[in-house]
């Protein structure tokens, strides 16, 4: 009732105001949608409420530029952002309404924060008046948001919305990216105003996001480059976040450096580029972290030195002089001391660095690396893809990448299916790997491959998920099932949190304190919300399931039911250094 | 060691920019001992926090960065000891430009 008796006063002064003004008059809410329209939005991925009803009924009438999802929880809709941003490298867009609609984007924020996704969040609150008055479904989101947000904003009148959504695109795709919360209260929304020309916000007097290539750092990094004898290049996310992919394969292939990627480095580097030395850290390939731990030079490039990377910092590359390239120049002396830092953009940098370093091949030291994967083959590799027992999650993820030639989009959740998706699928280019990396957020894949098939429509988008993550954002499907989304979603059953129950067992005297779970029937499950789905037990179903799996046109699942208690090796143990990773299950 | 520092914070005042600040501090679990803020007069747009702290070399270095990670801040500048803070809030008593 607020908002259409707030609606029909602003009417009544507009139509007063009308006889002498010559310019058409919007309300905020039309004023948010054609900014976000003038962003180049396309795709907004929401759940509505009372304080966001202005702006849904001027959505009603933009269904032809904006195209809603409607998600089954707010989460959902900020996983799809997420998705959507990190397939496609544009800003993924969602909408709430106040209270629990806020608050239930917070998992989201905190992960698309830690993880640098650009994504902007839009939430109704309630009428400036009743701010501070505990009123129905009002929350300070703006003070709750502050730590998981790159920067917020609260809007009370309706002539600040378009600067606030032209702030919010620029800081949230500029510098390290990161996710921005735009708090619109309703009378905002309902208040009417003059049409007026979207300026595009290029720059904001305190926030500098690009910093300024020193070439003196340059020069000191090209330095110890040009002397290392065993240099060493950790990527990540920097990367793929500044499109220097290429740059970096032909900085590595002129000073014969092997480089390895980190979770969300994956693809960033090709992982069948004679180069490429692995994935980093806790479940990592063995070669990159023992030889962490022997390389006179480590240079980190667009990567945050994560303790899931590091390990035990005080056992950390202690050998090696370290070369530290990141654009947040908080990042840099945070985790592990530099000789030489450069605060740039990786392009940038990467681009200074082709030039002024020497080509040279490093074989004797790359050899080393060969060595260590042989050995990690045949302790771990051979024995997950070629199995005598139970099926396991690396043969089906090893098929799955073969399939499809590791160019699908394969988005992961959190534990032990994404750590063994992350070994076994062969990343070849950027923007194909998305999971919740930092946050470790269980029940990020489901949506976020929603949101990323909805970027990427051209491109298969498979989805390996837990049977635990699954079941946090399970409604999502009413979702795909609503809009038809042609996504794969294969989930890896071991009736465990299988994380967790590992951890149990290497660390806690095998003491499986709640960690299994009693399951419904997947299958019949997706069915009912009309997608079609299949469940293998058995090795020889295996083949025919994920061709069927992988070849349907509309969204489809399968189960693979995997051993119940196998483990993710290598390992590097919580408190270890890097170089005391292991393989199997150490004997007692 | 832990000592005392003096850290200087020049933002936009914008709505919650104290918070802002205070938040970096706490998260990293830094004591504040005092805390003296301001909007420069007539300006309406911009002032500073003066901040008493009490942490380590490392941490308060760290905390610069951090700060001034956010979009509000245009720069964190921190002295050793209290001499600087004390003088400031002596100026600011008298109603001096600080």
């Amino acid at each position: 009732m607020d908002a259409l008796q707030t609606k029909s006063k602003a009417k009544a002064v507009a139509v007063a105001d009308e006889a002498p003004a010559t310019k058409k008059k919007i309300t905020g809410s039309e004023v948010l949608l054609q900014s976000l329209v003038n962003e180049g939005v396309t795709t907004l991925f929401c759940y509505p409420g009372g304080a966001i009803m202005p702006v849904y009924d001027a959505l009603y009438s933009y269904a032809d530029k904006l195209q809603h999802i409607l998600v089954r929880h707010e989460q959902g809709a900020v996983h799809a952002a997420q998705g959507f941003a990190r397939a496609t490298g544009r800003v993924g867009v969602a909408l709430a309404t106040s209270g629990p609609g806020a608050t239930n984007l917070v998992t989201g924020l905190a992960d698309a924060l830690i993880d640098s996704t650009p994504i902007v969040c839009i939430t109704g609150q309630v009428f400036a008046h009743l701010l501070g008055t505990d009123a129905f479904q009002e929350t300070d989101v703006v003070n709750t948001t502050i730590p998981v947000t790159k920067w917020n904003i609260q809007v009370a009148e309706a002539k600040d919305i378009a600067p606030a959504v032209a702030k919010a695109f620029y800081i949230a795709k500029t510098g390290r990216p990161g996710p921005v919360l735009i708090d619109i209260t309703k009378n905002a929304q309902n208040e009417l105003i003059e049409d007026a020309e979207y300026k595009k916000c290029e720059s904001i007097r305190t926030y500098r996001p690009t910093p300024v290539l020193s070439m003196a750092q340059v020069d000191a990094a090209s330095n110890l480059i040009n002397k290392a004898s065993r240099p060493f290049i950790l990527a990540g996310q920097g990367i793929v976040l500044s499109g220097a992919s290429k740059e970096l394969i032909e900085f590595s292939e002129k000073t014969g450096i092997p480089v390895a990627c980190t979770l969300l480095g994956l693809g960033a580097f090709p992982t069948d580029h004679p180069n490429y030395a692995g994935f980093l850290g806790m479940h990592g390939n063995y070669a990159p972290n023992v030889n962490t731990n022997e390389c006179d030079l480590l240079i980190g490039i667009g990567m945050r030195f994560d303790d899931r990377v590091t390990g035990n910092v005080a056992k950390y590359a202690k050998q090696a002089k370290i070369i530290h390239i990141d654009i947040d120049k908080a990042e840099i002396n945070k985790i592990i001391k530099t000789d030489v830092s450069v605060h740039a953009d990786a392009k940038e940098a990467l681009q200074a660095l082709i030039t002024k370093c020497d080509k040279k091949q490093h074989p004797l030291w790359m050899k080393s690396f060969r060595h260590l994967d042989d050995i990690e083959f045949e302790k771990v590799i051979s024995k997950d893809i070629h199995p005598q027992g139970s099926l396991t999650m690396a043969e089906v993820v090893n098929k799955i990448s073969d399939l499809t030639k590791g160019e699908a989009i394969l988005v992961t959740d959190v534990g032990q299916h994404q750590m063994v998706a992350s070994r076994y699928y062969k990343f070849r280019k950027p923007l194909t790997q998305i999971t919740s990396g930092g946050a470790g957020t269980m029940g990020f894949a489901l949506p976020a491959a929603m949101g990323a098939k909805m970027g990427k429509p051209n491109q298969q988008v498979v989805a390996v998920i837990g049977d635990g993550g699954f079941q946090m954002t399970v409604q999502e499907l009413g979702t795909i099932m609503q809009y038809k989304i042609p996504v794969k979603i294969l989930v890896l059953n071991n009736n465990f949190l299988g994380m967790v129950r590992q951890w149990q067992q290497l660390f806690h005297e095998k003491r499986y304190s709640f960690t299994e779970m009693t399951n419904p029937d997947f299958v019949r499950l997706n069915e009912a919300y009309g997608i079609s789905a299949e469940r293998v037990t058995e090795r020889d179903e295996l083949d025919g399931a994920l061709q069927r799996f992988l070849d349907a046109d509309s969204a489809r699942f399968l189960e693979v039911v995997v051993g119940k208690e196998d483990n993710v090796f290598p390992m590097v143990p919580a408190g270890s250094g890097v170089a005391e990773v292991i393989l199997e299950v150490p004997k007692k | 060691m832990k000592q005392e520092y003096t850290l200087e914070i020049l933002a936009d005042n914008e709505f919650s920019i104290l918070n802002r600040i205070v938040n970096v501090l706490n998260r990293r679990r830094v004591r504040i001992k005092r805390l003296l803020a301001h909007e420069h007069e007539g300006d309406f747009k911009s002032g500073r926090a003066i901040l008493l702290l009490y942490t380590t070399s490392d941490m308060i270095e760290k905390i610069k960065h951090q700060l001034e990670k956010l979009i509000e801040v245009e720069e964190a500048i921190y002295t050793e000891g209290s001499h600087l803070f004390y003088e400031l809030l002596e100026r600011s008593n008298n109603k001096q430009v600080i």
